[in-house]
């Protein structure tokens, strides 16, 4: 029985603009249990960023959480005050971001920082905080941690602050790690050595992982539960096996054929028509249904609420509740 | 067979590390270190790697953005290095480029439609109705409402802005398109549209296309034939199918072998190099690849393999190919 | 390191002596026979005055001897006499120099003082009441003259409150208290007008760095926000800061002119003046050259604390 982690339910974060405010996702449900990797997969525009934000509340001072809960073993995050919240974050959340460069001081030297992440959590000595941080970069995976200690990050290339950063997050040893689009900015080879360190960590750590990323390849690789995000909402949850060989929702499935296959020539290749909407301009109804090839007059009208199509899964769509048209679905 | 159109016979490249009160030369980046290949007329090119292996650096000589140290680069049979001035800005017409940055490749200050028309007015092709009809039908050309003329760049999307870049390369029908990382930045259903797009231009204008990108899997789809290239020198050419069925460089099969798979029942050994790229300023000595190379011998770490033919229209720098 | 320095050192004596010989050529490059226009047109007149003159100058020499002979002069601190009044230049510069410095010293640390601060606030409660404070004098204090703003505070202070003196000069030696009471006026007079253009950068600097990804990083580690405040944000908006800083050091020793004589503060600026009205170019000379170094070596200072506080540029 899977021990639930954590627990966004109906969560909806706005945002203040020039035209007036609108939520940026609206009525979020998502859930991590322990040691799993949940991904969050969306394009730009999809509000994934905004989720993984909200969780620790570290959003930019534009954004607010209007409602819904956030429990995180069993406590509700939103409930917190300031004091509490920041025990809470690097010690049993930890979050890393997609640039590595950028997310680091460039005045102090990585070791500093690392132990910065020990010192604000934990009561040990400036030596404990260096043998810690030194044993972390070893099992990050970096040749020559005493070296890294004393550079300075833009000495280093992307790959080894990735590793830096994860580092870092991991000081505390936290249950979950947020990571949003960790690989995004590194080469493909480098993408591939911190995905591994990635399921090490997991699997050595027991920790479980939310992914936010765009790349289906990751996700594939990555997930062992996938939610898909469309202007706002989750369209799709479910197992990664389900969403990559069942896919139910029209945009969901428009998303996996969009992808140009190694093994598989074409020559044309399939593509969404439409873009993303802007957070100020939501259609009425399904918000996918103006791209929606299999658009039906109730999408218009009335915006579709999650429904259960297995023990984990569960498709924001009407046509969940009419039968497939080709092949019935076990 | 056709022509060859862009011939690039082993170009040089290196940027000068200052260093010091005086400035003093300290050593050279070699950006680019002795490549050639050759690109025939209607085909497209793939050229494929990571940060720091040079493809930018070369898109930028091809262009003549900057100038080579060395080598030969050879467009139309005319030598792009040694032209000068007004010759050179009338080739000009015929090499053009799409960048990556949608957001930063357009200049603000100006309309689409004076961004579109700039290619007409610098090189005294149109003017006046004529510029504006054949802007129009560019835009429509590319997918966008012409009536988009007047706005600016900002009030477009990124896919949109990549379009009015596309139509900007191609306005005066040019010979060649470089396309530098053109969907990298783009979302992955936009990036489809707009590969769909680039493929359906070729055809209609018999454009060659020079494509460049780290994605492995856009680049096999949008090319015939592909080069992967190694901190400044080319590793491995072949067909894009031939490639992906049969890569013989180490590094090939371990970039293949990094890429994940949109399929999670997809098992397969990965290759995870070690450690991360060498500077381009201190290469190692011998094969570029030598210090990450699964199978390295001791002639790697001695002498640089050249890049030798190994099947029909299949080469290789590998000294593991080089004893057979 | 120690590499660097000297370099660095090496660079300031060859900018120096850049300026040695510009100011070295200005004087016989200007239209026009120096020795007359030293002389004025009456005196000018008189050929035998002239060629007396002219040998004085040491301009009937050949220019290269004339070269030689300067730059021999000039580094064995021999700057010649005040055509005017006889007394030797280097007497002079130590007469006023320590004064200029002085002023521009206090004043840059007030300036500091004042704006700093006051730019941190702003940043950090924006749109706050410090904020719209700051936006709305900020533009005020860099515009408004300088002199204006001194008479202004003489009308008020001492004038209408009495609680300072107008103008006058005491040296420190001889009455520090007296001193210091002079010394107040002319240097908050500057100080308010560099305060607001430190401030505007100081929030200009803060806000950029609170935008940056590191920031979330810190945040998302668990640092407290006066944590991330003062340890990494001030840490990293400080050195465009300290750039400004150092420059405005700079130009405050050879552009304090209307503040001095607005307060009968016997600096450099002054000096400069006078000797320019009376033609007076062995004096004007040394000033230059003085004002120069003072130029070159504060700009230098302020290249090797940027070293010292960006790691990126080191």
């Amino acid at each position: 029985m899977a021990d639930v982690l954590l627990q966004i339910e109906q969560l909806t974060t706005q945002f203040r603009t020039e035209r007036g405010i609108f939520p940026a996702i609206s009525n979020l449900s998502l859930t991590v249990n322990k040691g799993e990797i949940v991904c969050i997969v969306g394009e730009s525009g999809s509000g994934k960023t905004v989720a993984s934000l909200s969780v620790m509340q570290l959003l930019p001072p534009a954004g607010s959480i209007a409602s819904g809960e956030i429990r995180f073993e069993g406590r509700n995050l939103l409930a917190l005050d300031q004091k509490e919240l920041r025990k809470i974050r690097g010690r049993s959340i930890a979050m890393i971001f997609q640039d590595p460069m950028m997310a680091l001081d460039p005045v102090y030297p990585c070791g500093e920082q690392i132990m910065e992440a020990i010192r604000i959590h934990t009561r040990t000595s400036r030596k404990e905080q260096r043998a810690r941080a030194l044993e972390l970069l070893e099992q990050v995976g970096i040749p020559h941690p005493e070296r890294v200690m004393k550079a300075y990050p833009h000495e280093l290339s992307g790959g080894m602050c990735q590793r830096v950063v994860i580092a870092m997050a991991l000081a505390c040893n936290p249950k979950l790690l947020i990571a949003d689009e960790p690989t995004t900015a590194l080469d493909v080879t480098v993408q591939a050595q911190i995905l591994e360190l990635l399921k090490k960590i997991r699997r050595e750590f027991g920790m479980s992982i939310l992914m936010i990323t765009h790349d289906l390849g990751v996700v594939a690789e990555m997930a062992d539960r996938v939610a898909v995000m469309y202007a706002g909402q989750v369209v799709e949850e479910g197992e990664v096996r389900s969403i990559f060989h069942h896919p139910r929702h029209p945009y969901t499935q428009g998303l996996i054929r969009s992808i140009p296959h190694l093994d598989k020539p074409s020559d044309k290749l399939f593509s969404i028509p439409g873009t993303v909407p802007g957070i100020a301009a939501i259609p009425s109804g399904c918000r996918f249904h103006p791209r929606c090839p299999e658009c039906m007059a109730i999408c218009e009208r009335e915006e579709p609420k999650p429904v259960a199509t297995s023990p984990t899964g569960s498709v924001r769509c009407w046509l969940a509740d009419k039968p497939k048209q080709n092949g019935a679905e076990t | 067979m056709n022509n060859i159109l862009l011939d690039v016979q082993n170009v040089k490249k290196h940027f000068p590390l200052k260093k010091g009160v005086f400035s003093r030369g300290k050593g050279f980046v070699k950006a680019v270190d002795g490549v050639s290949f050759s690109v025939y007329q209607g085909e497209t090119f793939g050229l494929v790697g990571e940060s720091g292996c040079g493809k930018s650096t070369l898109s930028r000589l091809i262009m003549r953005l900057i100038a080579a140290d060395e080598g030969e680069i050879r467009f139309d049979g005319k030598d792009l290095l040694k032209l000068k001035g007004g010759e050179l800005r009338r080739q000009r017409q015929h090499l053009q480029m799409v960048f990556q940055k949608p957001f930063e490749s357009l200049n603000p200050r100006m309309t689409v439609g004076e961004i579109v028309g700039a290619p007409f007015r610098i090189h005294g092709k149109a003017k006046g109705a004529e510029r504006e009809r054949r802007v129009r039908e560019l835009l429509e050309k590319v997918g966008l409402d012409p009536d988009y003329v007047n706005r600016y760049p900002h009030e477009f999307s990124g896919g949109q802005r990549q379009r009015i870049g596309i139509a900007r390369a191609i306005a005066l029908n040019p010979k060649l398109v470089i396309c530098d990382e053109a969907v990298s930045a783009l979302d992955v259903s936009i990036q489809s549209q707009i590969l769909n797009l680039l493929k359906q231009l070729q055809r209609e204008y018999q454009l060659t296309y020079l494509f460049i990108s780290h994605n492995l899997s856009v680049v096999k789809h949008m090319s015939d034939r592909i080069a992967v290239m190694y901190l400044g020198k080319i590793v491995e050419i072949a067909g894009a199918d031939e490639l992906y069925a049969s890569p013989q460089h180490p590094y090939t099969k371990a970039l293949l072998s990094a890429i994940p798979h949109a399929d999670p029942d997809a098992k397969k050994e990965r290759i995870v190099l070690t450690g991360d790229v060498p500077s381009p300023v201190n290469p190692p000595a011998g094969c570029r690849f030598c210090t990450r190379c699964s199978e390295v011998m001791p002639i790697c770490r001695e002498r640089e393999p050249a890049l030798i033919e190994t099947a029909d229209g299949h080469a290789v720098a590998c000294h593991l190919y080089t004893k057979e | 390191m120690a590499r660097f320095l000297v370099g660095k050192l090496l660079v300031m004596v060859l900018q120096v002596f850049v300026v040695a010989t510009i100011v070295f050529s200005l004087v016989r490059l200007m239209p026009g026979d120096p020795a007359v226009l030293v002389l004025g047109t009456e005196r000018g007149a008189d050929p035998a005055a002239v060629a007396e003159m002219r040998h004085r100058l040491g301009l009937d020499q050949p220019v290269f001897k004339q070269f030689a002979a300067w730059i021999g002069d000039f580094v064995r601190f021999d700057w010649g006499e005040s055509i005017f009044d006889g007394t030797k230049v280097t007497d002079y510069m130590a007469q006023r120099l320590p004064n200029t410095i002085e002023l521009a010293v206090v004043s840059i640390v007030l300036a500091a003082l004042i704006g700093v601060p006051l730019g941190m606030v702003a940043a950090v409660r924006r749109g706050g009441f410090v904020d719209m404070l700051l936006s709305s004098i900020a533009a005020l204090g860099i515009s408004f003259p300088v002199y204006v703003l001194g008479t202004f505070l003489i009308l008020l202070f001492s004038f209408k409150l009495g609680w300072l003196p107008a103008s006058g000069f005491a040296s420190f030696s001889d009455d520090p208290a007296k001193h210091i009471e002079r010394l107040v006026l002319p240097a908050f007079t500057l100080a308010l007008g560099l305060a607001a253009a430190i401030a505007r950068m100081t929030r200009s600097s803060i806000l950029e760095v609170l935008n940056k990804e590191f920031v979330l990083t810190l945040r998302a580690k668990g640092v407290s926000s006066a944590g991330v405040l003062i340890r990494h944000v001030f840490r990293n908006a400080v050195i465009p800061v300290v750039t400004i800083i150092g420059l405005q050091l700079g130009n405050l020793i050879g552009g304090t002119v209307l503040i001095e004589y607005l307060f009968n503060w016997p600096g450099m600026s002054t000096l400069l003046v006078k000797a320019i009205s009376n033609r007076d170019y062995p004096l004007i000379q040394g000033c230059i050259v003085v004002m120069s170094t003072f130029f070159i070596v504060i700009n230098m200072l302020v290249n090797m604390l940027y070293g010292l506080l960006d790691p990126r540029v080191r």
